[in-house]
């Protein structure tokens, strides 16, 4: 069978008084729709922007707190532990003054309030007798060194 | 294919145009041209109450967008247009909603022709729009304005934004797949 054979006439049906009615539906549809443009609708979507804003920037503050309070704890526990441990863990590990500083993060030396640099790096230099003292407090023997 | 006359269609946007008569004016557009709209739509949706809201849609953008009309380009193309619109959107959600296949998604419309007491017509009728919605929407919506409407290429390729050569191709294919569909049993 070919498509021409077939009889075109609508087969689709309607309600009755479907076309008389509908332009008197539509006019309601679109009082409806008026009405709401006029009623102050609170938006929602501007709402949940600015409560996203706001957890975003609670959490962004919890977040710097707590680097904060991480740097404060990693200075905390450097000065915890005394100079004893400190040099005794350079003995034992066969490190270097100067390893030992360079293998510290800078950015928690330079954030400290009491900084162990400076326990470490005297800003004016040893002279031979206070070497000798701090090697005796220490009982640190000159072939560790 | 136009609906009302030309010069009666530019009494309408004149009296739209005018806030005075706007309401008066839009009225008799929607008088015009409902039927039209309404049977385009229809056959694409197939069922009455999606075709209902479709079609009311359809004429509150009308409503919204009259200011926006150029009256150079004609009445009767760009409300199509925008039904022809508002029927592919339909069909594309209706899609997404269920995520199913476009034969899954026909199966509903294929019980709706055969038990819809708003649907008639003989075995052959019906089967030949089950036909119909096995063609990818765009396609079935270039069979239905010129098998169906008589609508010459120039104005579905302006409602379509179509070229006339694509739009008799995609004829051509279709006719070929609706007849190669009628002949199974």
């Amino acid at each position: 069978m070919k498509l021409e054979d077939i009889n075109k006439d609508n087969i689709f049906k309607v309600p009755d008084d479907y076309f008389e009615n509908f332009p008197e539906r539509l006019r309601e549809r679109l009082k409806e729709t008026e009405q709401q443009k006029k009623t102050p609708v609170i938006r929602l979507r501007p709402i949940i922007n600015m409560a996203a804003a706001a957890v975003i920037l609670i959490f962004a503050i919890y977040g710097i707190t707590q680097i904060n309070d991480n740097s404060t704890s990693v200075d905390q526990l450097l000065s915890e532990i005394s100079s004893e441990d400190l040099v005794d863990y350079l003995v034992e590990s066969d490190m270097s003054t100067e390893e030992f500083l360079e293998s510290l993060d800078m950015s928690i030396i330079a954030s400290t309030e009491d900084p162990i640099s400076d326990e470490f790096i005297p800003s004016d230099p040893l002279d031979e007798e206070e070497i000798d003292e701090l090697l005796d407090e220490y009982e640190i023997e000159m072939q560790y060194l | 294919m136009f609906a009302i006359a030309l010069h009666e269609e530019k009494e309408i946007l004149k009296r739209i145009k005018d806030p005075a008569s706007r309401e008066i004016g839009f009225n008799q557009l929607v008088f015009a041209y409902q039927q039209r709209l309404y049977w385009h739509i229809r056959k694409m949706v197939i069922d009455h109450n999606d075709t209902d809201d479709i079609l009311q849609e359809v004429f509150i953008k009308v409503w919204k967008n009259i200011e926006k009309f150029r009256e150079d380009s004609n009445l009767f193309t760009w409300l199509y247009k925008i039904a022809t619109n508002e029927c592919l959107n339909f069909l594309k959600r209706r899609k997404d909603k269920y995520k199913v296949s476009m034969e899954d998604a026909n199966k509903e419309l294929y019980s709706k022709l055969d038990n819809s007491p708003h649907i008639s017509g003989s075995a052959i009728q019906r089967k030949l729009q089950k036909a119909l919605l096995t063609l990818p929407d765009k396609q079935r919506l270039v069979f239905n304005m010129k098998y169906f409407d008589d609508m010459k290429y120039d104005d579905i390729s302006k409602i379509t934004e179509t070229s006339v050569g694509s739009l008799k191709a995609s004829y051509h294919i279709a006719v070929k797949k609706i007849e190669e569909y009628i002949k199974l049993d």
